[in-house]
């Protein structure tokens, strides 16, 4: 039985992957932001879990300064969603096809 | 003895550590704020811009004033990072901020680029748009965040620096609201970038579960292997991201799409400075080798992701008409030389050359890319944006000049000898065959041959094709024309200069880096084995 640490890196990776996978696969861009987020809250995650598993503070430090660039960053995506619509009225990543050799 | 009476004492020993060292290793000592004035003028600039911009009347005209500063801004950090001599390399804010020969060279290099696209896209008209307060402010910030990220000893402080550079950049390439291919720009990159910047955090995490530390020069206590599930999903998610951002090829699909859809001012700043950077940043991880023995796995990885990158982007280079596309596969063809220098790098950390070779590449390809992408602009200007390979038809009579500088840049990628491109090659391949990568040599001699046809193809257009209807309009205003000349003149005899004299500036430098062994941030496990080391010895504390 790994310790609660370990088990809080292993969660931490399981949503890593549930995020991953989101945006890969999802289709609404809303939704491929908030897979982001999982991601980061995941390595937030993983970054308190190995604080605790090897006794140190920098990942609690890290994980701080990661809140504020994740929140920079959910800001700065909204605001280009919603420029996004207003241009095409839609968010569907299919209907960026502009760009294209 | 009971739990509760360990954490009080604890709790003492951290609050000494706290009141005698913490501060005194955290605070910068005076000397800091001369070495990073670079970076600190920039930060400063950009505040400044910001405030400027509030006395604009019409938000939509470029704001003079600002970008007056930010050119000075710009002009004193490049002086300052050249004037300053660095004796002996120091770390500052623990290892946050290392000053070594490497930072100040890339502080010089960025500032000399920023200020090059300030001007630069003061003189054209698509440049003029960028030229918005709040704009110059964010080309300041992200410049500022390449700066803080080449001189980032640990990994807190190059994730900022990344951050605050890819968050300007998100806004940046989509600054025009109502353009189609500029939002769709942004959002592709806003979301690869942020999943990339994700990865790169996960490796980090995972990579300080197994050895408790961030800072790059304690990651030769990894221990990369099979039984080490966590260092070696580290590494493989630290450098994988890191790929991304630097557009190596399974990774590379973003790049492309949003060198194509942004303003060409912009992307000559992303594709020559932003790589630049990273490759520095790969340069710092490098040279301390992650842990014992012969980094076979990572010298595979990188040989697999420079051959899959040089084979795909000089291929995929080929069938494409777009001028800046065609380009953005050549930067991913670049991105796979790059990698003959980190393979070399990881399969002898210690090896001088290949520190050499990738510091010259690095510069080499941020000036030819930036001058490349600048006389696109120069093209452009009051044509369509996104020029097509058959619209530069008759060009080389029409515009002379920018033609020939277009072709100095086309040449020094392809390496032939008179232009810089040349040399950068051969220190590459000169490393990469002195640590044995013979097969990735010759990919890199067949592809950049084949790639070759492509540089060429622009070059027949623009030389042998008569003017067509549909050939680009050369109607700029004589100021343009001047102001493009002079700026392509400065990048053409810069990449000339470096072919014939060879990059001195990469061999004559020191690449020690500054260490420091300070107690950054009280370390809680040192502080509990002092706590079980003195109860093996003393019998009873003095309550």
């Amino acid at each position: 039985m790994p310790s609660l640490p370990e088990l809080g890196i292993y969660f931490s990776l399981l949503l890593f992957i549930v995020g991953l996978f989101g945006v890969m696969f999802r289709k609404n861009i809303i939704f491929m932001m908030l897979s982001v987020e999982i991601m980061l809250n995941a390595a937030n995650l993983a970054f308190i879990s190995a604080s605790a598993l090897t006794n140190t503070i920098d990942g609690q430090v890290v994980m701080f300064f990661v809140m504020a660039v994740a929140a920079c960053e959910a800001g700065i995506g909204l605001a280009l969603i919603i420029s996004l619509y207003r241009a095409k009225s839609s968010i569907e990543i299919d209907d960026l096809r502009m760009l294209r050799g | 003895m009971s739990s509760n009476f360990m954490m009080s004492r604890l709790q003492e020993v951290v609050k000494e550590a706290v009141q005698n060292r913490l501060w005194n290793d955290i605070l910068p000592q005076p000397a800091f704020y001369l070495l990073a004035a670079p970076i600190l003028l920039l930060l400063i600039g950009a505040l400044t811009t910001m405030i400027l911009g509030v006395f604009k009347t019409a938000p939509e005209k470029p704001c003079y004033p600002s970008w007056y500063v930010a050119v000075f801004i710009c002009f004193a950090s490049a002086a300052l990072s050249i004037i300053l001599k660095v004796e002996t390399p120091t770390a500052f804010l623990g290892s946050g901020v290392l000053i070594d020969e490497i930072s100040t060279i890339s502080f010089t290099v960025i500032a000399i680029g920023t200020l090059f696209t300030l001007m630069a896209s003061s003189m054209t008209t698509i440049g003029k748009q960028l030229l918005r307060s709040e704009l110059i402010s964010l080309l300041l910030m992200s410049s500022a965040g390449l700066m803080i990220m080449c001189a980032a000893g640990e990994f807190l402080g190059f994730f900022i620096g990344l951050e605050l550079t890819s968050i300007s950049l998100y806004v940046l390439v989509g600054y025009q609201r109502k353009s189609f291919q500029g939002m769709e720009a942004a959002i592709k990159y806003f979301i690869l970038g942020a999943a990339a910047s994700a990865i790169i955090l996960m490796g980090a995490a995972l990579i300080y579960a197994s050895i408790g530390t961030v800072r790059f020069s304690d990651f030769r206590q990894l221990n990369i292997s099979i039984e080490h599930p966590f260092s070696l999903l580290g590494v493989l998610l630290l450098f994988c991201g890191l790929s991304f951002k630097l557009a190596i090829a399974p990774f590379h699909s973003w790049a492309p799409d949003v060198y194509q859809g942004a303003n060409s001012h912009l992307t000559g700043f992303m594709a020559s400075l932003v790589k630049f950077s990273i490759a520095i940043v790969f340069m710092r991880i490098l040279s301390t080798s992650l842990g014992e023995g012969n980094h076979t796995g990572l010298v595979a990885m990188f040989w697999i992701l420079g051959a899959f990158s040089i084979v795909v982007g000089s291929l995929f280079g080929l069938v494409h008409n777009s001028l800046k596309r065609m380009l953005a596969y050549s930067s991913v063809a670049n991105a796979g030389y790059f990698c003959l220098a980190f393979a070399s790098l990881a399969s002898n950390p210690t090896s001088l050359e290949a520190k050499q070779s990738l510091m010259s590449y690095a510069v080499i390809y941020a000036v030819l890319s930036m001058g490349a992408f600048t006389v696109i602009a120069w093209f452009e200007d009051n044509n369509r944006e996104d020029l097509l390979k058959e619209e530069l038809a008759g060009m080389g009579s029409k515009k002379p000049f920018a033609a020939f500088a277009l072709t100095i840049f086309l040449f020094g990628f392809a390496g032939i000898p008179p232009v810089a491109g040349f040399f950068g090659k051969f220190f590459l391949l000169l490393s990469a065959v002195n640590q044995g990568l013979i097969g990735l040599s010759i990919i890199l001699v067949v592809f950049s041959c084949l790639s070759l046809y492509y540089y060429l193809s622009v070059m027949v257009e623009m030389w042998f094709k008569p003017a067509t209807r549909y050939s680009a309009q050369i109607n700029q205003n004589s100021e343009t024309n001047s102001g493009m000349l002079t700026m392509c003149l400065i990048a053409v005899i810069a990449s000339l200069f470096i072919g014939i004299f060879g990059p001195r500036w990469a061999i004559n430098l020191n690449y020690t880096q500054a260490t420091e062994k300070n107690l950054r941030i009280v370390n809680t496990a040192e502080v509990m084995t002092e706590q079980t080391q003195a109860d093996n010895t003393v019998t009873h504390y003095p309550r």
